[in-house]
């Protein structure tokens, strides 16, 4: 018996939601703030600060490994946790980073990936089970790596006909790759459930207590968590070449993820 | 929530693939359609796809040229798809017009999501030749062959397997970002 893989939106993601804990925001180019070595940035550009949210992530020079949106002071000005280490500048804001990997064909796990996968765990590692794909995830070869490969990039969600919709601006893609495959999942890597500062109030703004602990999410786990299962209708196959997924047209009725 | 599957094996996507997986997005045909409109919608697609392989054929001659010339200054570049954007669009609408259904491709919505669509595809196409690149092959259909001397750890490399890790690619990384990781400041957890 081996693992297959169905359609849909796994129950955690739409749990998650609802806790506000997944971030599909496009990339806002912020550019210059002043507050050196400060936790308080400030004259930022008003019309570069719409869009930002507290927990994403902020990029830039001088700005500290994992360092989050804290707070939103005011239309110029944002509280960050770790503080800058210097002037900062190049400013980016980001949304969460979702990544998709496959299922191989031939795995010996004896999983359903659908609505019952919480979270990817250890990609490639481990015994598979809800909370990890472990071994069922398909081996390394030419450009897919361990854990599959970032979706780029994101689009900030819109919503026509009743129904939100997100998707990303380029599709996914591995070359000189021999893969079988049954299968993918879509997973936050979003590390604000888990970052840097842990017992600050203001360092984790979205993170969430669990049964299992402070750093997990409501499945138990605090990384990697499933958003959505996606089964390719049969194995596909490619050998040495170029596997492309297509991402549907972004619409109410056809986008890769849609909430009605 | 399904995906579409590319697949070609013993090398890269043709450019006569990327126009016909573009124009399959542009204008969708129903397995059942059938009479003059069938007919027409099948020759407008078939003269969209003549348009776009000649896209696609330049993107990549430029992808290729580009990377074969300098390397490392064209695969730490932003994935961008703007630069091959200009005029395209206009080709496809004017055989639209001259279509039966002209009157649907004077719709600004429609407009817009053709733009999107080429777009996104130029994108994958793009990515799809520094993927390769990355990989230690370079040039394009029968063409293909080994980078001469090719490094995997060359800086322009990492920055590259770095981008397909954390999602870099669509924005690209400010120079400060890149430099850290080249120093190995940040690792696989940082944010792009």
């Amino acid at each position: 018996m081996a693992s297959t893989t169905t359609t849909n939106m796994t129950n955690t993601f739409k749990q998650e939601m609802m806790c506000a804990t997944h971030n599909f925001s496009a990339q806002i180019n912020v550019g210059a703030a002043t507050g050196t070595t400060s936790s308080n940035l400030t004259a930022l550009t008003a019309a570069n600060t719409p869009g930002i949210v507290v927990g994403s992530g902020l990029a830039g020079t001088n700005v500290a490994a994992n360092c989050v949106v804290a707070a939103l002071v005011s239309q110029t000005a944002i509280n960050v946790y770790p503080a800058t280490t210097g002037a900062p500048s190049a400013l980016l804001v980001n949304g969460d980073i979702f990544k998709i990997l496959m299922i191989g064909s031939a795995n010996t796990g004896s999983q359903t990936y659908g609505q019952l996968t919480q979270n990817v765990g250890t990609p490639g590692t481990g015994t598979s089970s809800t909370t990890n794909v472990g071994t069922d995830e398909v081996g390394i070869s030419g450009s897919y790596a361990a854990g599959g490969q970032a979706l780029a990039s994101n689009t900030t969600p819109t919503n026509s006909s009743n129904v939100a919709f997100t998707t990303w601006s380029t599709n996914p893609q591995w070359t000189s790759a021999t893969l079988s495959v049954i299968g993918a999942i879509i997973y936050n890597t979003g590390t604000t459930l888990t970052g840097a500062g842990a017992g600050s109030a203001t360092a984790q703004p979205r993170q969430m207590f669990s049964a299992n602990g402070i750093t997990a999410n409501l499945g138990g786990s605090a990384v990697n968590r499933a958003v959505s299962s996606h089964d390719f209708g049969g194995t596909q196959a490619v050998s040495n070449g170029t596997m492309t997924l297509t991402l549907p047209t972004a619409s109410s009725s056809t986008a890769i993820l849609r909430i009605a | 929530m399904q995906f579409g599957l590319l697949i070609t094996d013993h090398g890269k996507h043709s450019d006569e693939k990327f126009a016909i997986a573009t124009a399959s997005e542009l204008i969708q045909i129903a397995a059942t359609a059938e009479g003059k409109q069938a007919i027409d919608a099948r020759r407008l697609e078939n003269d969209i796809i003549d348009v776009l392989t000649g896209h696609f054929a330049k993107v990549s001659k430029d992808e290729v040229s580009g990377l074969d010339s300098n390397a490392a200054e064209h695969m730490v570049s932003r994935l961008d798809p703007l630069p091959h954007m200009e005029g395209i669009l206009d080709k496809v609408l004017t055989v639209c017009k001259a279509s039966a259904f002209k009157e649907w491709f004077e719709r600004g919505d429609v407009k817009q999501l053709m733009f999107d669509k080429i777009a996104s595809w130029t994108a994958t196409a793009i990515h799809m030749h520094r993927d390769w690149f990355s990989q230690g092959y370079t040039g394009h259909g029968t063409d293909l062959k080994q980078v001469p001397e090719h490094r995997v750890d060359a800086d322009y490399i990492k920055t590259w397997r770095y981008r397909c890790d954390v999602g870099g690619h669509g924005a690209g990384l400010p120079p400060a970002l890149v430099q850290q990781y080249k120093d190995g400041v940040i690792g696989k957890e940082q944010r792009s």
